[in-house]
């Protein structure tokens, strides 16, 4: 028994070893900034490979994926984090290497107290351009609506607006919030509240809602079945130095796929 | 020695005031651009859509205005009655802890404060002065204000122990008590500092950032009441940074920057001319 155990052990530890092997004789550092849905589970990983090899420093800062963009195509950091895919000029700009590494859903959700289970696209768009102003105009007791939305260079405000709002207009009235956590927290904290968050980091502090009655997660996403996601994008710009291209490759491996897919992320490799 | 102290004293301070002209005047170069440009007044209205191109600016110059006039008042309220209340108690234990506590409170960074709010004065204004009310102009103005006792509380506290060391002999003499020493004399006598300590906490209110980046909404609307959401110059830039170089976007960021700038330069001079106006004619 002592002894099955022990070449459970060792086995697993060549084969934790083999995805972080790559980083062996590496050292440096690695500066990454952008969206803020990669961040909790890019944390993860950047623990493993410092864990590995005290050599190498990753830094991982948040900003939103616009500033991330704008930053790499500046060379002022290493990687970039979106969460949309960079636009033609963009990539033209910045010389932009894209490196797809898992697919995000985008959640609408409400405070927890809040008895919304459902919306329709034209509700949703209503709520959002302001025209429904009251909880009670969708059969739910009075209560006034409290609009979130995220800046305008965030990945999640843009993919939601053309992949949920079908591009309809988001009032002026919403308030703007500055990163995917900000926005989990004023939730959990505002009864009236309904935003938008990375699916990755809902959890049991906020009410995901469904659309057309489908609810997001892993698998209405992977049917297709759910159509508001995106990609989330490592991006480099030129060739990614050595460090860069370890760190994509480890996200991409068995045991990176493992990390995103627990943060609720579906991991691919393209 | 003593002449060579003075020299360095000099130079730094020659240094100081070279770096914020030269802010300014980069500034101002920068936005030599956007004043060629022939929509040029698009930026001085109330609208800011980036998806029709209106970058109106004017929307985050009254939200930085508002909240921080807000602010002040708040922080006036409180500041002047714990100065006062520590100078009329010196040696109370009571007012020694409240010392201690305005000085720990100056230690403090705002985003603590910003977060902090978030989880206790967001959901006690929802749930005990305004049902259903969210991130607002009051929210951010009364965590604002917060930061602004320090400075304000200091700066009277320290000026009424300056009159008292000033003053407090001659008083003797006239047989005043400590109570209307300090309210006949100290405080009548203290209107030209209290007044330079209310502009340099507004200067400070207009500048800040994160508490009103993450309290104030950051809404694109006009605010009808306290509990609206507002946008200040300052978290409007936080916001607009991320978008394009070339763009119309990022490039009203020098224009929102240059009259922040502006305003604080404005106030400063306005509190030059009211004090000799006031307080020396």
């Amino acid at each position: 028994m002592t002894k099955l155990l022990s070449i459970l052990i060792i086995a697993s530890t060549f084969i934790y070893a083999s995805d972080l092997s790559s980083f062996k004789d590496l050292k440096g550092s690695l500066n990454i900034a952008g969206g803020t849905a990669h961040i909790k589970c890019e944390k993860e990983a950047i623990k493993n490979i410092m864990r590995f090899n005290k050599n190498i420093n990753i830094t991982i800062a948040g900003g939103g994926s616009g500033l991330g963009i704008k930053q790499v195509s500046s060379q002022l950091i290493d990687l970039a984090n979106s969460g949309r895919k960079p636009s033609v000029s963009e990539i033209k700009k910045g010389d932009l290497k894209l490196f797809r590494f898992a697919i995000d859903g985008i959640a609408i959700i409400v405070n927890k107290e809040n008895k919304l289970n459902n919306l329709s696209t034209k509700d949703l768009q209503d709520m959002f351009s302001g025209k429904i102003t009251n909880f009670k105009d969708l059969g739910l007791d009075e209560a006034k609506i409290n609009l979130y939305t995220r800046d305008e260079s965030s990945a999640t405000r843009k993919v939601f607006w053309k992949k949920a709002l079908n591009k309809s207009s988001i009032s002026p009235k919403a308030r703007v919030v500055s990163s995917n956590a900000t926005m989990k927290t004023i939730v959990s904290n505002d009864k009236n509240a309904i935003g938008i968050v990375s699916l990755g980091l809902v959890d049991s502090s906020v009410k995901v809602i469904s659309l057309n009655n489908i609810f997001p997660s892993v698998d209405t996403i992977n049917n297709s079945s759910y159509k508001v996601a995106r990609g989330l994008y490592l991006l480099s710009s030129g060739k990614p130095s050595s460090l860069a291209s370890a760190y994509i490759s480890y996200l991409r491996s068995n045991e990176g796929s493992k990390i995103v897919n627990k943060y609720g992320f579906i991991a691919v490799n393209e | 020695m003593n002449n060579l102290f003075f020299k360095a004293l000099y130079i730094i301070t020659f240094i100081s005031s070279a770096l914020v002209f030269s802010i300014f005047f980069i500034l101002a170069y920068l936005c030599f651009d956007l004043f060629s440009l022939n929509d040029f007044s698009n930026f001085f209205s109330f609208t800011w859509n980036v998806q029709e191109e209106k970058y109106g600016i004017l929307l985050a110059l009254f939200g930085s205005f508002f909240i921080s006039f807000i602010a002040v008042v708040l922080a006036f309220i409180f500041s002047f009655s714990l100065s006062s209340l520590i100078y009329l108690n010196e040696q109370n234990i009571i007012s020694i802890f409240l010392e201690k506590t305005i000085l720990l409170m100056a230690a403090v960074p705002t985003v603590i404060y910003a977060f902090a709010a978030l989880f206790t004065f967001f959901p006690f204004i929802s749930s005990n002065i305004k049902e259903g009310a969210s991130l607002s102009i009051l929210l951010a103005s009364l965590v604002l204000s917060l930061i602004l006792i320090p400075t304000m509380s200091l700066i009277f506290l320290n000026t009424f122990r300056l009159k008292k060391r000033r003053f407090e002999k001659t008083c003797l003499t006239l047989a005043l008590s400590h109570d209307e020493f300090f309210f006949k004399f100290i405080l009548r006598n203290s209107s030209s500092e209290i007044l330079s300590g209310i502009i340099l906490s507004s200067a400070r209110a207009l500048g800040d950032t994160m508490i009103v980046l993450m309290l104030a909404g950051n809404a694109l609307s006009f605010p009808e009441s306290l509990f609206d959401s507002g946008r200040s110059l300052s978290s409007h830039i936080a916001l607009i940074f991320a978008n394009d170089y070339e763009s119309m976007a990022f490039k009203a960021i020098f224009l929102c920057a240059f009259l922040l700038l502006c305003s604080n330069f404005v106030l400063l001079l306005s509190i030059k001319y009211i004090k000799r106006r006031i307080f020396i004619v």
